[in-house]
């Protein structure tokens, strides 16, 4: 009531909460009672000593407040005071708790709480409180309440994952953001580049480089290798169409087989050579183009050379058969070069008709053969005439028609050997000299020479001495051609003699499987300006024993090819005004007889 | 077979070389010839003159020297002995005349002189032809 003398008129005042005191007399209902007093007043002035008071149950208002919220979290609200009131969301709300009558636990617990600021969340012992404190409820200082709520970790950590996902799904976005930026870049930077590469890629090869789609306008790196690259697409298109055209416009057929035999490739002449088209050419074995016996030993052949590396075309050329689409067969000329390809082995092989040159050919050699003829045929009258007049009419006519018979004869005599000569020049300018080799006694084959010209000895005034200083070897020669080769030798060493002279033949011993052969003059050498033309074709030294030196120049050479033709070589050693030595050296041959057949 | 060549046939168109070949057959190696100009006056004369020896030239305006002697081979089932003679001097010429059964190849021009010679001593040397060979 004291308290209500201090008021003005119209303000509540209210009392501490105590237990409910009738006239000093606690209540034994123990009821927590507050009291609200306000003044009595009239109009203008208070009546004193007048005051309203209300006692309140205070407990039944608080468990009122408290129910009338939805709380479903443990709480307790307390006063400035420490009376404090309980809600267990198990067990429901407690009774009012005076201050004094608090548990020492609870009043700690107050007391912590008492100075905390209008609203806060603490963290003790593990568990979240969130605690407010509210002076709204009674205007009065001094009668706050504070209400401490426990918050479920769950709240708290929901709240907190939340942030996190939220967090989370930013950075996310901004990653994806940022991983879209660099993809948009990196596309802009490399979608060209890629673009370029699947263009060059999917590019036929051989089209026109024009038709390249590529970006040359770009004003970056790209669009210059761009323009680098169609640089370097028309030059190389420009070679590969040189070659292209080369092998395409090529007037030899070319055809190109794998280790198989088997056809890679072939150009539009070996396709008109052939008959067949590419594509009945590609893929076939290449058999197919040989006659038999060819066709059916080709497969062996390249297996054979694959694994010996003994070549009969490969390297070499030759002319040989070949089958036409229709079946006959007619002459090329065959060169084969081999390659390698990604470590496989290819052969390509460069064919010609030579149908007109074998015709060609047949044609001179029926030429040949006519004028042959027809000149040997008057020559045969003139020298068989001459050969009987002088024979018969020995002794019958005088020295001076004698003297032109023979001159006659021997002007016969040299016409036919001209003609022989030529015969077999020409012979040997097309390659077509023929030998049948044997193998034959070295001195035999010596002594067989000589013997059968000892009529040259009598012509010239000379002798022939043969020799032998060396075992007896065997040589493979053509007898024929080794006699004519061997003649022309003795008649050379015959004609430059002096009368009475003596030309020596001897057969010695040279090193290393070669027999040597001699023919040795007493003649008056070999000039020097002579020495390097001596075994060219219409060779003569001047001499000046004019009649002695009659001959076609002939000689020399085609022995020359007669004897490389065996395997020899042929030399000589000269001194003028002494003599000179022609040797030849031909390789010995192990068997005897045994007939060789050699190409020409 | 044991005695000498006696009875040549020779057959040459060109009558120079005919008349100087009979000369030195007849008048120097003493040989009994008789001269035909053509293939066809060969074959006609062949059974009358009973030879010892055919010479031929290969060279003939109609029927050649082969083709006369397989004809008479043919007509008569002749073995006599056969030497050509030609100017067509290249070996692999001579030696389709050697193919056929020739003893010899003389190339034109030939030594006049010993032409009687080298016959009679071809066909001394010869090795006996089997019949039908």
């Amino acid at each position: 009531m004291q308290l209500a003398r201090t008021l003005a008129p119209g303000q509540v005042a209210f009392s501490e909460i105590d237990l409910n005191r009738e006239n000093g007399v606690v209540d034994p209902t123990r009821t927590p009672t507050i009291r609200a007093i306000t003044p009595v007043s009239t109009r203008n002035s208070a009546v004193p000593g007048a005051a309203v008071v209300i006692n309140a149950d205070y407990g039944a208002i608080l468990q009122d407040m408290v129910s009338s919220m939805n709380i479903e979290v443990d709480t307790l609200i307390f006063n400035e005071e420490g009376d404090s009131l309980r809600y267990d969301p198990a067990t429901g709300m407690s009774e009012l708790l005076l201050a004094e009558e608090a548990p020492e636990y609870l009043k700690n617990f107050i007391a912590d709480f008492a100075d905390a600021p209008n609203e806060q969340i603490f963290q003790r012992d593990g568990v979240f409180y969130h605690a407010s404190t509210d002076q709204t409820l009674v205007n009065n200082p001094g009668r706050s309440f504070t209400v401490l709520q426990t918050v479920p970790n769950e709240l708290i950590y929901s709240e907190f994952a939340s942030n996190f996902a939220e967090n989370f799904a930013f950075a996310g976005l901004l990653m994806a953001i940022f991983l879209a930026c660099a993809t948009i870049a990196a596309s802009r930077l490399t979608a060209p580049l890629r673009s370029v590469t699947s263009t060059l890629r999917t590019f036929p090869t051989g089209h026109d480089v024009d038709e390249l789609n590529l970006p040359y306008d770009r004003n970056d790196e790209i669009g210059d290798m761009s323009v680098a690259f169609r640089d370097l697409m028309n030059e190389l298109a420009r070679e590969r169409m040189q070659k292209q055209k080369f092998f395409q416009h090529a007037v030899d057929a070319f055809a190109m087989i794998d280790r198989n035999g088997i056809i890679q490739s072939v150009n539009p002449a070996c396709e008109e050579l052939f008959g067949y088209s590419e594509e009945e050419l590609l893929g076939q074995n290449v058999k197919m183009l040989m006659p038999m016996p060819y066709s059916g030993e080709h497969d062996q052949y390249l297996a054979n050379y694959q694994r010996t590396g003994k070549a009969k075309i490969i390297g070499i050329g030759r002319d040989v058969e070949a089958t036409h689409k229709d079946g006959s067969t007619f002459p090329i000329s065959l060169s084969i070069s081999q390659f390698y390809q990604n470590g496989q082995v290819y052969y390509c092989g460069s064919m010609r008709d030579i149908s007109n040159r074998k015709q060609m050919e047949r044609m001179k050699d029926e030429f040949v053969s006519t004028v042959n003829h027809e000149l040997r045929t008057p020559l045969t009258s003139i020298f068989g005439s001459l050969d009987l007049l002088r024979r018969m009419s020995e002794g019958k006519l005088d020295e001076r028609c004698e003297r032109l018979i023979t001159l006659a004869h021997e002007g016969c005599s040299r016409l036919t050997n001209l003609v022989n000569d030529i015969l077999d020049l020409e012979k040997i300018a097309a390659g077509k000299m023929e030998y049948h080799l044997q193998t034959l006694s070295a001195q035999e084959l010596v002594e067989d020479v000589v013997r059968r010209h000892e009529t040259l000895a009598d012509r010239f005034g000379v002798r022939f001495l043969v020799q032998h200083f060396c075992e007896d070897q065997t040589v493979t020669v053509d007898a024929n051609r080794f006699n004519q080769a061997s003649v022309n030798l003795l008649s050379n060493a015959a004609k430059f003699s002096p009368d009475g002279g003596v030309v020596s033949i001897w057969t010695e011993a040279n090193a290393d499987k070669f027999i040597r052969i001699c023919v040795r003059d007493e003649g008056p050498g070999i000039p020097d300006n002579f020495k390097t033309r001596i075994f060219e074709k219409f060779a003569q030294a001047d001499g000046s024993n004019q009649r002695k030196t009659q001959g076609t120049g002939l000689g020399l050479n085609i022995t020359k090819t007669i004897i490389e033709a065996f395997g020899g070589k042929i030399a000589f050693e000269t001194e003028i005004d002494k003599g000179t030595t022609f040797y030849f050296d031909l390789p010995e041959s192990a068997e005897l007889d045994q007939p060789l057949q050699v190409a020409s | 077979m044991g005695a000498d060549l006696q009875r040549v046939l020779y057959l040459e168109d060109d009558p120079n070389i005919a008349e100087i070949a009979q000369m030195a057959m007849v008048d120097i190696s003493g040989l009994n010839v008789l001269h035909c100009a053509s293939g066809g006056a060969a074959i006609e004369n062949y059974a009358r003159f009973q030879p010892d020896l055919l010479l031929f030239e290969v060279m003939l305006p109609d029927m050649d020297g082969v083709e006369t002697l397989h004809a008479i081979r043919e007509a008569h089932g002749s073995s006599t002995p056969v030497i050509f003679m030609t100017a067509k001097a290249q070996t692999h010429e001579q030696q389709k005349y050697m193919d056929e059964g020739a003893l010899s190849v003389i190339v034109k021009p030939f030594d006049a002189f010993h032409l009687g010679d080298q016959l009679k001593s071809l066909w001394s040397a010869r090795a006996p032809l089997k019949m039908g060979a």
